[in-house]
């Protein structure tokens, strides 16, 4: 089992999820997807994980921001993926990240991944992926690409003893799409914002109804 | 004068490189860098005008790509790009040919007419018609523009990244050249071969294993590891399969390596035979790099060392490489049937009975271990 890190969701699905598994991350825009990874990445930490944190949609010093652990961890037995900052150029920087030429590069991502885990895989070791976002992807790029993507993706992650999260905007994209994509993977987790609660539901994992969680 | 492919390995297959006029296919699955085949040809013809088609990043990018080699600058002194990205972010591009929107292909088109007709460039670079092609309907009339390029003489070469096997076979139809690059990916471990499955005129296909490196794509001799517990038949086996082979022994033993060298449909592998003492651990932490796999030899007669084979093994998975047991010395009465061994060992791994005194099995077991390295464990 892998733990989310999020006590009262962690409690509701037997401990955590598979490892070796692939994740949706789905709700609406608010609703604190992001909250939910890094606390998923922070407990990579606690645990002794290697962690790859792919990001299309802020720079990772703003995510370095957001939780002081995340930045002790980065380029430790963390490495960010960053897809957001490459129109900055050639702008000097003594970051370790490593770089893709945006959200439409998707093979340079792959690259990128390949990379991130030589850099991080150590025999044995668990290890915690996120993509924020799966929505910035589609953005850029043909649906049906993306499928392929995910597929291809998910399972070379799995096979490096990954579990990996994939956040996606709930009401960005076509039901179909997300139907598709919800097809593609082994677990989806909803969460919604409702007058600044934050709720979560996992119905492949047992918990199908809406449950409040705290310590995001 | 064909445009050399900058791979000396790849031009033997392709009989001097590219030809005039001909379109090239690259096909690479996700993860392997197209580009560096694209950015090897160009540097290996510095004196050829070329265009770089460039539109999934801004061209900015693939300058700076290309810095991150030590290719001589001036080897991409001829080259100008196309650029059909950055007006599709609405960002005005700074090159000299750009579509001037490049979310309508006939803009698109149009940036490549322009370049084609001002610069005249002997080799055309697209990257991606995999890109193109999932944009627009028929890649956006990009096929037939390449079949109007060759008749000038263009030799146009396509980077395709094959998300879809069936979409690649089909592209792969409208070309002269079909190159296939893959990697087998196993958790740490990523070992890339590239094939030449079309060509105009007869050849004969190879697996050939690269790596890119700082210097661009190079083709290296994969190196197959050949352990087992004490006395097992190591020596024995590398010498049996090898066209060259030495030892370095003291006392019946050997204390250092072997080493030998065979080839197998196309591909040669260098074989590294080691002590069966702590030394193996050891090698494999120096050699997992450029290690594709590893047999591993026991004596059938003497279960007694099957334990000692079992912790070997157990390296070698940490390190996910592929293995096959050749279950040696099978032609004495005492030893056990492969079937047993297999048992034995407690592991799904492919035992093969062999008998490196006549070598019998020998070459059957590496087959089957090089094999299984190129399939990826299939």
């Amino acid at each position: 089992m892998i733990r989310t890190g999020i006590p009262d969701l962690d409690s509701s699905i037997g401990g955590g999820l598979k490892e070796k598994s692939n994740v949706l991350v789905i709700g609406p825009p608010g609703a604190e997807k992001v909250r939910l990874a890094l606390r998923f990445i922070e407990s990579g930490a606690e645990d002794g994980d290697g962690a790859v944190y792919i990001t299309t949609d802020s720079a990772p010093a703003e995510l370095e921001e957001k939780s002081r652990k995340i930045s002790e961890l980065a380029n430790k037995d963390l490495v960010f993926i960053d897809c957001y900052s490459w129109t900055l150029g050639a702008q000097q920087t003594t970051r370790k990240d490593i770089i893709v030429p945006g959200p439409s590069a998707l093979n340079d991502l792959s690259i990128g991944i390949a990379q991130a885990m030589q850099r991080i895989f150590k025999p044995e070791k668990k290890l915690r992926v996120v993509v924020q976002s799966l929505s910035t992807l589609l953005l850029y790029n043909n649906p049906e690409v993306i499928y392929r993507f995910t597929q291809i993706t998910g399972a070379r992650l799995k096979n490096s003893n990954a579990a990996t999260l994939f956040l996606i905007e709930e009401g960005m994209h076509d039901e179909k799409v997300v139907t598709t994509i919800k097809h593609l993977v082994d677990a989806v987790i909803e969460v919604k914002n409702e007058n600044g609660k934050v709720l979560v539901r996992a119905p492949m994992n047992g918990l199908t109804q809406w449950k409040e969680i705290s310590g995001l | 004068m064909p445009f050399s492919s900058g791979i000396p390995k790849l031009d033997e297959h392709l009989s001097g490189g590219f030809l005039e006029g001909k379109s090239a296919l690259i096909i690479t699955t996700p993860g392997i860098d197209g580009r560096a085949f694209a950015y090897q040809v160009i540097q290996a013809n510095p004196s050829a005008q070329s265009a770089y088609f460039i539109e999934n990043t801004f061209p900015e990018q693939i300058r700076k790509d290309i810095r991150r080699y030590i290719f001589p600058e001036a080897a991409f002194k001829k080259m100008v790009f196309i650029d059909a990205f950055s007006t599709a972010l609405g960002l005005p591009s700074t090159e000299t040919f750009a579509a001037r929107d490049a979310t309508k292909p006939k803009s698109i088109l149009d940036a490549v007419d322009a370049a084609a007709r001002e610069t005249r460039p002997g080799l055309l670079v697209i990257d991606s018609l995999s890109g193109m092609d999932a944009k627009y309907a028929f890649a956006g009339g990009l096929l037939e523009k390449i079949d109007e390029l060759k008749k000038n003489g263009v030799t146009v070469l396509c980077l395709f990244t094959s998300w879809d096997e069936n979409e690649s076979a089909r592209i792969a139809e409208h070309f002269d050249y079909v190159i296939e690059a893959r990697s087998v990916e196993d958790r740490m471990l990523s070992r890339s071969f590239f094939k030449v499955v079309k060509a105009p005129g007869k050849f004969v296909g190879t697996v050939i294993p690269f790596r890119i490196g700082f210097d661009g794509i190079a083709v290296y001799v994969p190196k197959v590891i050949i352990t087992g517990p004490f006395h097992a038949g190591k020596s024995t086996f590398i010498h049996k399969i090898s066209t060259k082979a030495v030892s370095v022994n003291r006392m019946g033993t050997t204390i250092a390596l072997d080493h030998g060298y065979v080839e197998h449909s196309g591909l040669s592998v260098d074989l590294f035979g080691t002590p069966g003492q702590e030394r193996f651990e050891f090698m494999l932490d120096i050699l997992n790099k450029d290690a594709f796999g590893v047999v591993l030899v026991v004596d059938s007669t003497k279960p007694e060392t099957f334990a000692r084979a079992k912790e070997m093994l157990a390296h070698v998975s940490r390190y996910s490489l592929p293995y096959v047991v050749a279950a040696n010395k099978q032609d004495e009465k005492s030893a056990l049937r492969p079937e047993k061994i297999k048992e034995l060992l407690g592991l799904d791994a492919d035992v093969v009975g062999t008998v490196a005194l006549t070598g019998e099995g020998c070459m059957e077991a590496l087959k089957l271990l090089i094999d299984k390295i190129v399939e990826g464990g299939k």
